[in-house]
């Protein structure tokens, strides 16, 4: 006997084998070893719904918990969410959304960009005739993080009609999960991808998409002091790997942040300049360009937020 | 098996409804303490004080209670507050939170200092007289008010001379005319107000003080 105690009280984690191939046996990238199914952990109210931060967009955060509810009720101990596309204008935080949402499930992010030639020939290519270049970064992200169950935001749709329609059997459960791979030559299994299509307004959406599709609408929802503001800021933090100590001196300015930039993207750019900044300055004592403290009340922002907001 | 996994799906029809989501923190209250109270996730169902991801203890059941009460108003700023506890640390709230409270104190004190105005000033009441064609006014007016609360015409100034040459000592009482009015109605302290003026008038007469003409108390000086 060789499981220690603490071992076999390890919780197991669900797996699956992603990579078929039908002519061999050869499997590359280890797609034909178990991939790790990850977010059963953590599917109850406190788990990735309270750590998405999404109340800022209540028709994202609805759906995440519907889909953690869905698991529930069929016993899946993994996260997976009905393919969805994300209505809004551009900067609306909708790939802040997906990159939250996949740290708070414990997966990989990728970004399936269908406007890239290489991707949509990868995609929209036949099988058989080999016009793919590279692996699709959906497959290398499994293959690199061993996880079947990732994020995956499509961004760049309506240019390619090819690489859109793979995308539409894609997203199916049943065909997704025979997507032959020709760079690798073996059918992969994408059924448990979550797949977040984003799309500027619903009725740009090709019609192959059918029905199998859920909606969910994104709003323009920053505000002096609200919640995105500190939401973007965190991801800036994991991407920087900062301490929180270095937003916690920064909370009323990151607060006070102007909100009449464009988008997500430029809070994001923002607040990584200004932390990056003031990590740099603080790490090498060279305060000049730093504001002293007894200079401005570092709470003024917040309690001014707290008398505006309704 | 493996390969099954994901053809399990369910039909997109059997997905269970979205709703709204649920406040996801909310202020929690101890009974054995009552000048506590805490911020908690909203999906703890049974949280205890140990639970509370930021707290803060408040003196005064007025300040206590009025904080909750913006703080309730303003579920985005209740989760604004969870969300910097949660990811910052309660210490972080710690001083805008004692800022937001002492505002709360002064706020509450201004309050109760124009309150306190008020009712002084509700409860000064002041003569004016108006002159208007065939319309010679005395007024009672509050200082809390802008209009008149009462008021009595007469078509000659002599004759609102005359009242006026005895009302004008009797400020002090002007509040006991205004409440006898609201009581009794505004003829029926017309009434009192000559009735008295006659009474005083007489007896000023009696005494030799009167002046001549139509204001007989017009040198008279409020004695008895």
């Amino acid at each position: 006997m060789n499981e220690t105690v603490s071992t076999m009280l390890e919780p197991v984690i669900p797996a699956m084998i992603v990579g078929q191939n039908r002519e061999s046996t050869d499997i590359p990238l280890g797609f034909g070893e178990p991939f790790a199914l990850l977010g059963g952990d953590r599917l109850g109210p406190g788990g990735i719904p309270f750590a998405l931060a999404h109340e800022w967009q209540p028709e994202f955060l609805s759906a995440v918990i519907c889909a953690c509810e869905q698991a529930i009720e069929e016993t899946r101990p993994w996260f997976r969410m009905t393919p969805s596309f994300l209505t809004g204008p551009a900067g609306t935080g909708r790939t802040h959304a997906a990159r939250r949402l996949a740290k708070s499930v414990g997966v990989p992010h990728v970004i399936l960009n269908l406007s890239d030639p290489l991707i949509a020939a990868n995609l929209g290519s036949g099988g058989e005739i080999g016009e793919a270049l590279w692996v699709s970064p959906v497959a290398a992200a499994m293959a690199a993080t061993r996880v079947a169950n990732p994020v995956v935001s499509v961004v760049g749709m309506g240019i390619h009609p090819d690489a859109d329609a793979t995308l539409a059997e894609l997203i199916d459960p049943a065909i997704g999960s025979y997507f032959h791979e020709d760079m690798l030559g073996i059918d992969l299994d994408l059924g448990e991808v979550t797949w977040l299509i984003q799309i500027d307004e619903a009725k740009n959406l090709p019609p192959l998409f059918g029905l199998s599709l859920e909606e969910i609408a994104f709003k323009r929802g920053y505000g002096r002091g609200s919640e995105i503001c500190l939401s973007v800021a965190m991801e800036v933090l994991a991407d920087l790997q900062l301490g929180s100590e270095i937003l916690a001196a920064q909370l009323p300015e990151i607060l006070d942040h102007e909100r009449n930039v464009a988008s997500v993207s430029e809070i994001y750019s923002d607040y990584r300049n200004l932390l990056v900044e003031n990590a740099y300055q603080t790490a090498t004592g060279d305060h000049s360009n730093l504001v002293p403290v007894q200079e401005y009340d570092p709470f003024a922002v917040l309690t001014s937020v707290f008398t505006t907001r309704p | 098996m493996f390969e099954s996994l994901s053809q399990n799906a369910p039909a997109v029809d059997g997905r269970p409804e979205r709703t709204s989501p649920a406040p996801t923190f909310r202020i929690m209250l101890d009974h054995d303490r009552p000048s506590w109270l805490g911020l908690v996730p909203a999906h703890n169902a049974e949280p205890g004080t140990k639970d509370a991801i930021w707290s803060v203890s408040i003196n005064g059941e007025a300040v206590r209670s009025k904080f909750i009460q913006r703080l309730e108003e303003a579920p985005n700023l209740l989760c604004l507050w969870g969300r910097i506890a949660t990811f910052l640390g309660a210490e972080a709230l710690g001083p805008a939170v004692t800022k937001m409270i002492n505002e709360e104190e002064v706020r509450l004190r201004e309050a109760e200092e124009r309150a306190a105005e008020q009712e002084r000033a509700r409860k000064q009441v002041d003569s004016y007289i108006g002159d208007e064609k065939h319309a010679f006014t005395i007024s009672l007016r509050r200082a809390s008010e802008q209009d008149d609360a009462w008021i009595i015409s007469f078509r000659g100034r002599a004759e609102r001379e005359r009242l006026r040459d005895w009302m004008r000592w009797q400020s002090k009482r002007y509040l006991e005319f205004l409440e006898y009015a609201e009581t009794n109605g505004s003829a029926a302290l017309e009434r009192r107000l000559v009735d008295e003026m006659f009474e005083t008038e007489t007896r000023v007469k009696k005494a030799g003080k009167a002046a001549g003409g139509l204001r007989p108390l017009r040198m008279w000086r409020g004695d008895a």
